[in-house]
């Protein structure tokens, strides 16, 4: 009786230790699974991005060009984004070239995808094609990016928690728990929304000759311990890149290549650009089979091919581990590309 | 095994809770040495064999200098039991460096002197663990202490688990003793105490350990990017950036160290020990002298009783005086690492106290001047000291020597540039933040003189709310990733 009565003061503590634990931690997870659902909402809006940039693009190629122009057409995915058309124009301007560059890159976009929009490429008559690629393009499973170095927490992961314990109870398969691997990070995008005066991320056109779009969040260069503590949570699956004669994605690149040069239009390869942390997870087999994809698109095609890999891995340029900012600070990425261009048409 | 992991969180519960179930005393003490060990070897593995090498060490020479007689024989065996620690410390610690100089002196003179690196892991937390032990022999040694009665009581005092890696440094004369405490006002007068959780222990123990959580997990590993993008390569920054990095990087130590210290010092509390105070505000400080009184106080106050006192002082000329501090400094910047910028910091330490001493000498007028009892004349006292003590940060947190040079260079002649400055601060808005709200709260302590004691006297109710907020500020600004104490290297 008289432990009890001395250990109740202290179970009292404890009790209010708890308490105010799991008040914290109820907070927490409420405020976190309310803002997925608000950043889930956002996501959904952005994902317009797609349609409206096909739209776009659609009612680009549409359009009666002017039969003077000099086109040059810039194609590729996300990694592309960050190229200033703007910037490229007034760079060949300035060096007495006459000619017009777009910037038609879109997100996701695959050599089987751009293949459905040949036929109004080559209508639209451009002289050069720039098509930028890189390693990521060559896959089979294109989603691959996966969550690595699963941090040491002070909070318990419930996924795992419940899959362990409740591995046949389906009620929290619809609730994503990722927040739990840097919080920080969700609480400071979470305070950004809060704090946006606009409704909505709405997709802008930065050039406007272009019809690519990009959300505001494309313009904030990280830090490079912000891209570190990038690389610490997000790696990369490398299911590896097929041999170039059974590589279907190679296959359909070629065609397009191909295609273009029938209709006398020059092609320009080039390999797009990757942060020093993406290009450290990348495999050397990986490498490795990249270069012979390479290699036999220069061979088939008798082109050079322009590596801008490895130019900007220590630059605070990023966007994140594989995309350039769509920033006037990255313009370094446009420039290299404008001289690429220049170096062609000179030649 | 850190403090900031979950791991940690459960092996605490765990040794509290056999507390409460255990309720022989040396069966307590036994675990709390094999709870010690554990928490030891968790992250240093083989390694704690230097620490069982150091305990028993001392425990036996402390035995061998209280039995012998003669003063030569004592002093034999004295010299004899601080070559055993020193010599450890020495070969772990500098072994490395010291063939790096030898090897960069050589090629000066062109003598081909390449021995290899013996690339030796550095064991943590040996600088600490050493200076505990050395406490203990020469406590002995000068007649302040009796041995300890038993090793198991001494492995305690040595492997503390809550002060073990990072201090604060005890002192054997005021650990030793809470072992053995009386127990007083309670039925058996003459039983030697157990542990025993009381609830204002158990409540101020709490509200410390959250101290120092807020202070590590929310604002140190908060201020870090923003500290590492300035400082891991500073060339080409501006004036106002390596100040900003400056102020960051001070502000970030201290979290990070104090932090520490608050977890330590709470941990040991609810356990029943007390631990003494490390920090008491720095950033207060008015002189170089009363910043080492308020900054790292275990070992400031070691390196006096231990180092400058048998050096003589200020009990010789002026000019021993002067160099003695600079002597201490020296060394106390050496035994935070094996590194020049370590010693530079170190010696400029040691340059503002004896320039202070000089001062005070030289013009003892100044020191009761009315002046400096004036807010103006002690708000200029804090901006002068800060300024010195923020220069010396750089040292200590720029590891290249050419790098030291440049940032302090830019600190002290300014540049006026705020091209990279501005578009710096856009992109660490959450650092700043996290620096202006420590600078308010740090304020607020100040003003209210024992933040932690002033909360951990509330109301349950307001006590629960206060810990809610750390926690929820600790939980929505975690990173995901435990981040290493800095003063774990040391």
């Amino acid at each position: 009786m008289k432990l009890l009565i001395t250990l109740q003061p202290n179970l009292k503590i404890i009790l209010t230790v708890l308490i105010a634990f799991f008040v914290a931690l109820l907070i927490f997870f409420l405020v976190f699974l309310l803002n997925q659902y608000t950043i889930e909402k956002r996501i959904d809006s952005s994902l317009d991005i797609y349609t409206e940039t096909r739209r776009l693009q659609k009612n680009f190629y549409l359009q009666n060009f002017d039969p003077n122009e000099k086109r040059i057409f810039i194609l590729g995915s996300s990694q592309i984004q960050a190229i200033n058309s703007t910037y490229i124009n007034e760079y060949l301007s300035i060096n007495n070239q006459n000619y017009k560059a777009y910037n038609l890159a879109y997100p996701a976009e695959t050599p089987e995808e751009r293949l459905k929009t040949l036929d109004v490429i080559i209508s639209a008559k451009p002289k050069i094609v720039l098509y930028g690629i890189s390693n990521r393009d060559f896959y089979t499973d294109v989603q691959n990016e996966i969550s690595i170095n699963k941090p040491a927490s002070l909070l318990p992961d419930p996924r795992e928690l419940f899959q362990e314990k409740f591995g046949g109870l389906d009620i929290f398969a619809n609730h994503n728990f990722d927040f739990l691997e840097n919080p920080k990070l969700t609480t400071l995008t979470m305070i950004t929304l809060l704090l946006r005066t606009e409704p909505q991320d709405k997709p802008v056109q930065p050039y406007p000759e272009s019809p690519v779009l990009m959300q505001s969040r494309d313009a904030i260069i990280k830090s490079d311990s912000e891209m570190k503590q990038l690389a610490s949570i997000v790696g990369y699956r490398f299911t590896g890149i097929d041999p170039p004669e059974k590589n279907e994605k190679l296959i359909t690149l070629k065609k397009i290549i191909g295609e273009l040069q029938k209709n006398n239009i020059k092609v320009i390869i080039f390999t797009t650009p990757q942060s020093k942390y993406y290009l450290d997870s990348i495999p050397d087999y990986e490498k490795k089979s990249f270069d012979s994809i390479l290699t036999s698109i220069s061979s088939d095609f008798g082109i050079n091919i322009f590596s801008l890999r490895d130019n900007y891995t220590n630059l605070t340029i990023w966007n994140d581990l594989t995309h350039i900012a769509v920033n006037k600070n990255a313009i370094i990425y446009s420039e290299d590309v404008a001289k690429i261009l220049l170096k062609e048409i000179q030649s | 095994m850190l403090f900031n992991t979950i791991d940690f969180v459960i092996f605490f519960i765990t040794v509290l809770s056999v507390f409460v179930i255990i309720k022989n005393r040396k069966f307590q003490h036994l675990f709390l040495v094999a709870s010690s060990y554990f928490f030891f070897y968790y992250s240093s593995n083989y390694l704690i064999t230097l620490l069982i090498y150091t305990t028993i060490w001392d425990f036996y020479f402390g035995k061998l200098i209280y039995e012998s007689t003669g003063t030569r024989r004592k002093k034999v065996l004295f010299i004899a039991s601080l070559a055993g620690n020193l010599g450890l410390l020495g070969f772990f610690k500098y072994v490395d460096f010291a063939i790096t100089q030898f090897s960069i002196l050589g090629n000066y003179f062109d003598l081909g002197t390449q021995i290899p690196l013996l690339n030796l892991a550095l064991p943590i937390g040996i600088s600490f663990y050493t200076f505990h032990s050395i406490t203990y022999t020469v406590s002995i040694y000068r007649g302040q202490l009796t041995p300890a009665k038993s090793f198991v009581d001494y492995a305690i005092f040595v492997s503390f688990f809550p002060q073990l890696v990072a201090g604060p440094i005890l002192r054997a004369k005021d650990f030793l003793p809470q072992l053995r405490e009386k127990i007083e006002n309670f039925e058996t007068g003459t039983r030697l105490r157990q542990i025993l959780i009381s609830s204002s222990n158990l409540k101020m123990g709490i509200t410390l350990m959250a101290f120092g959580f807020l202070k590590k997990m929310f604002f140190a590993d908060n201020i870090s990017p923003m500290v590492n993008d300035i400082f891991n390569y500073p060339v080409g920054q501006e004036s106002f950036t390596i100040i900003l990095g400056a102020i960051a990087f001070g502000i970030q130590i201290y979290c990070d160290f104090s932090g520490y210290s608050d977890i330590a010092i709470g941990a040991a509390m609810m356990m029943g020990f007390k631990i003494p105070v490390n920090f008491n505000k720095p950033y207060f400080a008015t002189s170089p002298s009363d910043f080492w009184r308020r900054w790292h106080i275990s070992l400031s106050s070691w390196l006096r009783d231990y180092l400058y006192i048998p050096l003589g002082g200020n009990r010789k000329s002026n000019v021993r005086t002067y160099l003695n501090l600079f002597i201490v400094m020296f060394l106390g910047g050496l035994w935070h690492g094996a590194s020049w910028n370590f010693v530079i910091w170190g010696m400029l330490h040691g340059l503002y106290l004896a320039l202070h001493k000089f001062i005070v000498n030289k013009f003892p007028i100044l020191q009761n001047h009315t002046f400096f009892k004036t807010k103006t004349g002690f708000l200029l006292s804090i901006f002068v000291t800060q300024y010195l003590v923020f220069l010396a940060w750089i040292a200590f947190r720029v590891k290249d020597f050419d790098q030291v040079l440049y940032s302090m260079q830019k600190y002290v002649i300014l540049d006026f540039q705020i091209q990279q400055t501005i578009p710096f601060i856009l992109a660490h808005k959450v650092s700043i933040a996290v620096i202006v709200l420590f600078i308010v709260l740090h304020f607020i302590s100040y003003k209210k003189v024992n933040l932690p004691e002033k909360i951990s006297n509330l109301s349950l109710l307001h006590w629960t709310i206060c810990l809610v907020g750390i926690m929820l500020l600790i939980f929505f600004f975690y990173n995901g990733k435990p981040e290493d104490f800095i003063y774990f290297q040391f």
